[in-house]
């Protein structure tokens, strides 16, 4: 701040008192024309005649400004410094790129406008009242005064009003320390109340096993109820009563069935609805934050891993413009406690008995490397799991190739993936880019459980540009308005021979998006099947040099990386005649497949499904406790961070395999993590470009003609129960409440 | 040409590395353009993995069983592709 | 005559708690079941102090029903809601009338109640007599002073021109 304007704010208070109506002096003059304004012998409001320098403060949290049109470009006044904002912005956003802080409770920019908490107020010049910066647009020349004593008065005053129903128990409220109250009382509150009559009580509602709610504590912002209704889009709260009696509701007694619904915990600036399985776990200043990457879905979401010593207490998420904008689903926010259930924590074996032996890692990896050499090369399988990094699935393929088999996939990919051209299988339109399209249509694939985030930006679409979207399926509900098309190809071929009356919505969509869903890669017929939709692609322009609207929805955190890394086996029935299988981390595999005198290696974090048939345990870190690299549906690699220590005897999957391979006399050439990425660099190097996409620039079109038949049977919802999915969330006691809850209906 | 159905005989993967943009990687997004759907119907088996990554030269590699080789290339729209035999090792 | 939000709901296709919303926010959406005469008590501070509470019990003890109770032969119920700007005279209770049916629904304040008053008001429409909405004291006219108006009997000499500078 300049010295004249300091100056001249000192000086302004006694201008007014020496204005005309100084007998009314607790009236702030209102100052109507500038001839009046200059008549005043009183400094201007703007001590220098050149114009007022752009404010040296950076917006907040890192605010962009982005202009759509350049003419619609606007300036306004920030506590005197000039700042040039597009058109249609509110004054509280114009203070933002200021780099003024407005306190605010109602307020969220990516919810809808309430301006019910009247805290954002400001002192605009000419007019008569505070105005409530976030409901209110900016308008070319408005200067806005941030920090007068008229501001911080009814700052003050809506403080004491919120203070005042407001229950005194931070000691022992959830909330504490991260409290948007609590930060804002300290600047706006007074030490003292006036209030001497009862507080008001509120009966608390129950919504369900992740929220808590302490509806005394209600500021009645009405956030939960927005998030509710336009981003989860479950019309379940309300704010019901008026008055002193008003209050957050559901209606009819009623739980709120959302996928997205611990985002209210987040959004929430109160102690009033926190997180149910954290409550009286920690206090935030407690708690070490990583940064780290989501794996239980194929999204890749930001979190942050929030730990107090060897224990993940809470994952919470990151903001991502690209990818989760700053939501998590409830999988990913609360899986967390599966980290510490059945766990393996020591090198096993299975002895004659059929119980297991916990023996040392260099017996373990002798008997395991003594097996492998005795079976014939092409006898030996290798399976990685949904949730492996990218490192290891690099490490398991090179060390079955070395000993002289190809058969080595990932789950979820199927028997015969096809991994050659990356726009057969990522999001070629990226999550963020999907808010271009006009016209969807999901194909096999049901968002809201394979991919909450996905379906959060697809109906964020539908909200905003009325897109329209066409489902093919399984009649399922999706949280916005769709039309069932079909149950399976039938429709399909329907609408590739533009017999089926969705065919001209795709035709005439500017931007028509194709979302393909990774449950189809499962099937037989998928070659068949994907020709089909290459060919509904083709007639409406779905691929284009300035739009690429195809699409596949990946089900799991492995598997983009996994087909990039070309873990693609030689022949689709190998299993049948394994002698030698090796999971990673694979609980989805059919084991009734295997032969019985086949040896079963595990390795993995959790005692899960496989472990029924394994012969031989080793325990790995689980992704909250590695280092690793994850590549998202829409192709962007992003990478894990170690939050907390490996559990007992475990160690890094990749390591296991390298270590295993010198045993077996087949040395990977790699020691660290700096080496296997080096080695991942010629094989997949889009991988090691973190945090960014990688758009592929080939199309299905220079795939060869598909001679396969597809069959009619129809498509089949590829994820049964929303909140178990992988070995993680089925060990999580939190997510089996969840599905026993909230799943019944 | 024979060759190019011969290819999965000997090969398990084949995987073309370039950049989705630069021009040192122009001629070989072309090579792809031109004769991947060949190669593809002629070895349907064969994994031909085409990678984009930005900025990389472009890179051609071959895995035969065990042990993966290399080539380094910046004009193989010219060169035959049965021509380039002088491939090292990588490890 | 109550309502009924799942089918307002429908109609108009919104959520249910949309309408719930605005039911709730407006104390004059009954939202249970009430008599076919909905008694209503102003319970606003001028009423109050004019004795409102009294008016009130002497309701609900001769119906026999606590507040917001329909009587059991479906005929009365006793509610109370906010000024109605009758303060002039105070206390005053609004009958809510159903018995017509919605084409023939009324709303009638009757002002200067007394506790005797009502009751003898509750049994008129118990026997469905027709009684003058308005002030029940006898010697007032509408909201005029008892016994005729004793101020502003000529007419008021008008104000002089505003001398803005004087101000």
């Amino acid at each position: 701040m300049g010295l004249g304007m300091l100056a001249s704010r000192v000086i302004r208070p006694t201008a007014s008192k020496l204005s005309r109506s100084s007998s009314l002096h607790f009236i702030r003059p209102i100052v109507s024309t500038p001839e009046t304004s200059s008549a005043q012998s009183q400094p201007q409001p703007d001590p220098t005649p050149d114009p007022p320098p752009p404010s040296p403060r950076p917006p907040v949290a890192g605010a962009r400004v982005h202009f759509p049109n350049p003419e619609d470009a606007i300036e306004v006044f920030v506590d005197g410094y000039s700042v040039k904002v597009p058109k249609g912005m509110t004054v509280l956003q114009a203070c933002e790129i200021a780099g003024v802080d407005i306190p605010r409770f109602c307020y969220h920019s990516r919810l809808s406008i309430a301006g019910n908490c009247r805290m954002c107020l400001v002192e605009v010049e000419k007019t008569p009242k505070p105005v409530a910066s976030c409901a209110m647009p900016a308008l070319p020349g408005m200067k806005i005064k941030t920090d007068t004593p008229l501001a911080k008065k009814a700052r003050e005053g809506v403080m004491e009003f919120l203070l005042m129903n407001h229950p005194l128990d931070c000691p022992i409220c959830d909330q504490g320390g991260e409290c948007d109250l609590q930060d804002q009382s300290m600047a706006f509150g007074s030490d003292r109340g006036r209030f001497t009559e009862v507080k008001r009580a509120v009966v608390d509602k129950n919504l369900g096993p992740l929220v808590k709610t302490v509806m005394t504590r209600c500021i009645q912002c009405t956030r939960c109820v927005r998030f509710a209704t336009e981003v989860a889009g479950v019309q379940d709260l309300g704010m019901l009563g008026r008055g002193s009696g008003e209050e957050i509701g559901t209606y009819v007694e009623k739980l709120m069935t959302s996928e997205l619904s611990g985002n209210v915990i987040d959004i929430c600036p109160v102690g009033a609805l926190t997180s149910k399985p954290y409550a009286f776990k920690a206090r935030n200043w407690e708690l070490k934050g990583t940064e780290s990457i989501d794996v239980t879905d194929a999204v890749g979401s930001n979190i942050r891993i929030d730990s107090r010593g060897p224990e993940v207490l809470r994952i919470l998420p990151r903001l991502n413009e690209d990818i989760n904008e700053e939501w998590i689903s409830d999988k990913t926010r609360f899986c967390y406690d599966g980290l510490k259930r059945q766990r393996l924590n020591d090198p096993m074996i299975r002895g004659a008995d059929g119980r297991f032996k916990t023996v040392s890692w260099r017996d373990a990896l002798a008997v395991v490397a003594e097996v492998a050499l005795q079976v014939k090369p092409e006898e030996i399988v290798g399976i990685a799991g949904q949730l492996s990094d990218a490192e290891s699935m690099m490490a398991l393929k090179d060390f079955l190739n070395r000993m002289g088999s190809n058969n080595v996939w990932c789950e979820g990919n199927g028997q015969n993936p096809d991994a050659d051209l990356r726009s057969g299988y990522i999001m070629n339109s990226g999550i963020a880019g999907l808010e271009k399209a006009d016209v969807f249509l999901l194909v096999g694939t049901q968002p809201r459980v394979e991919a909450a985030m996905v379906n959060a930006r697809i109906r964020k679409t539908v909200r905003a540009n009325q897109a329209k979207v066409g489902y093919i399926g399984p009649a399922t509900d999706l949280n916005y308005d769709h039309q069932h098309l079909g149950a399976g190809p039938k429709t399909l071929i329907e609408l590739a021979e533009g017999r089926h009356p969705f065919c001209s919505a795709l035709a005439n969509a500017k931007n028509p998006a194709i979302i393909v869903g990774a449950g189809l890669f499962e099937r037989e017929d998928k070659d068949a099947i994907f020709s089909v939709v290459e060919t509904i692609a083709k007639n409406a322009k779905v691929v284009r040099p300035d739009w690429n609207g195809f699409n596949v929805l990946l089900l799991k955190a492995a598997q983009a990386a996994a087909l990039d890394l070309g873990l693609v086996p030689e022949s689709a029935n190998s299993i049948e005649s394994a002698k030698f299988v090796y999971l990673m981390g694979a609980d989805d595999v059919n084991m009734e497949k295997v032969p019985s005198d086949a040896f079963v290696v595990y390795q993995g974090h959790h005692g899960d499904q496989s472990v029924y048939r394994a012969n031989i345990i080793l325990p790995a870190a689980a992704f909250s406790e590695k280092e690793g690299i994850y590549e998202n549906t829409e192709g962007c690699s992003q990478q894990t961070l170690p939050a907390v220590p490996t559990v007992g005897d475990a160690r890094d999957d990749w390591k296991i395999i390298r270590a295993l391979s010198e045993v077996a006399g087949v040395r990977l050439p790699y020691d660290s993590l700096g080496a296997i990425r080096a080695r991942i660099r010629t094989v997949a190097p889009n991988l090691l470009n973190m945090d960014e996409r990688e758009p592929a620039t080939f199309s299905a079109s220079l795939k060869p003609d598909c001679s396969h038949k597809m069959s009619l049977t129809d498509f089949r919802p590829a994820i049964d129960n929303f909140y178990m999915t992988d070995s993680i969330t089925r060990a999580s006691k939190i997510m089996a409440q969840c599905s026993a809850t909230l799943l019944k209906k | 040409m024979a060759w190019r159905g011969q290819l999965s005989r000997n090969l398990k993967e084949l995987r073309i590395l370039l950049c989705q943009t630069s021009p040192a990687s122009s001629s070989t997004r072309a090579f792809v353009e031109k004769n991947y759907k060949e190669l593809k119907t002629l070895n349907p088996k064969l994994p031909i993995l085409i990678r984009e990554s930005r900025g990389i030269e472009p890179q051609l590699w071959a895995r035969y069983g065990m042990y993966s080789l290399t080539h380094f290339y910046q004009r193989i729209g010219q060169c035959s592709f049965a021509a380039a035999p002088h491939w090292d090792y990588s490890h | 005559m109550f309502l009924h939000r799942k089918l307002v709901a429908k109609v108009i296709e919104v959520a249910p708690i949309r309408v719930y919303e605005v039911a709730t926010f407006y104390s004059m959406f009954n939202r249970t079941k009430v008599g076919k005469y909905h008694l209503l008590v102003c319970g606003t501070t001028p009423c109050m102090i004019r004795g409102s509470r009294e008016i009130e019990d002497a309701l609900l003890k001769h119906l026999g029903v606590k507040r917001n109770e329909v009587t059991k032969d479906g005929l009365f119920s006793v509610g109370e809601m906010e000024c109605m700007g009758c303060c002039v005279n105070a206390p005053m209770i609004t009958v809510a009338d159903y018995s017509n049916g919605s084409e023939g629904y009324t709303y009638n304040y009757y002002e200067d109640v007394t506790p005797k008053r009502v009751v003898e008001i509750v049994e008129l429409l118990r026997r469905g007599e027709k009684l003058p909405p308005g002030t029940q004291n006898p010697k007032r006219t509408k909201c005029g002073p008892e016994g005729g108006n004793t101020t502003l009997l000529s007419d008021p000499k008008p104000p002089p021109c505003r001398d803005l500078d004087a101000c």
